[in-house]
């Protein structure tokens, strides 16, 4: 599979849980599936932990942009450009 | 844009983020953008991420300079892990940054004096609320140190133990 549907597939991915959860047919299904008590209690500990999808994102996006072509140590040079080479995890 | 411009950029942002979104201006902003309710909604999703500000700040920059995380000559990712003793003086910092952002009591005493009531109260706030951010952050270096993810152990026998220059 080619980097950037890898990385559409998560970045999109990830994107779609964090706007599930905060909808109300998630709750709504999670009352269906678990009855009152236990899905409303379940709901509510998803909802609250929409924190982790936003985490995840921003920090691979640190990897992507930022560390993708960070030189080992003691190695000559940093690309002065980002974003990885098309087609290939290798940096530019 | 060299490395050293892009870690500011991407660490000016999220500080802008962290300073903005529980702004009142900013949910205006998302109101008139956006309508009422749904801005309403937008604006609150947002600020309610302060963890995530702050795990993704800390965190990237302990991968970036604690352990030393690289791309390789074949591409692939590496680590240079600082020395133990760096390690764990980062440790003993996130646990004082713990033990700062669950004190909103007596951190509101202290800032209140120094910016005012309004905001040392939110200020104070703004670091209870971080709490779980640091807290997540521990646990991802408990990881990196105890579990070590791929190759890590393998790359950090061959190189020495300095921190990345970057």
């Amino acid at each position: 599979m080619k980097p950037w549907l890898r990385r559409v597939i998560f970045y999109g991915g990830t994107l779609v849980i964090v706007v599930v959860m905060c909808q109300n047919f998630f709750k709504e299904a999670f009352l269906t599936v678990f009855g009152d008590e236990t899905g409303e209690s379940l709901f509510s500990f998803i909802r609250t932990n929409v924190e982790a999808p936003i985490s995840i994102i921003l920090i691979a996006l640190y990897l992507d942009l930022i560390m993708a072509k960070k030189a080992p140590p003691g190695a000559a040079h940093n690309p002065p450009v980002f974003g990885l080479q098309a087609g290939s995890d290798r940096p530019v | 844009m060299s490395l050293n411009a892009r870690r500011v950029t991407y660490a000016a942002l999220l500080v802008l983020a962290m300073v903005t979104m529980g702004w009142e201006v900013v949910y205006d902003l998302w109101r008139t953008v956006l309508g009422d309710q749904a801005g309403e909604a937008m604006a609150g999703f947002w600020d309610l991420q302060v963890e995530s500000y702050w795990n993704a700040l800390l965190f990237v920059f302990i991968l970036d300079f604690i352990y030393g995380m690289h791309r390789g000559a074949d591409g692939r990712w590496g680590f240079a892990p600082a020395s133990l003793k760096v390690r764990l003086t980062t440790y003993s910092a996130l646990v004082l940054l713990c033990i700062v952002c669950s004190a909103e009591g007596p951190l509101r005493t202290v800032l209140q004096p120094l910016l005012g009531e309004t905001v040392g109260t939110s200020v104070a706030h703004y670091f209870r609320r971080a709490l779980e951010g640091v807290m997540a952050t521990i646990g991802l270096m408990i990881f990196m140190d105890f579990v070590k993810p791929g190759r890590m152990s393998e790359v950090a026998d061959k190189t020495p133990p300095s921190v990345a220059s970057g």
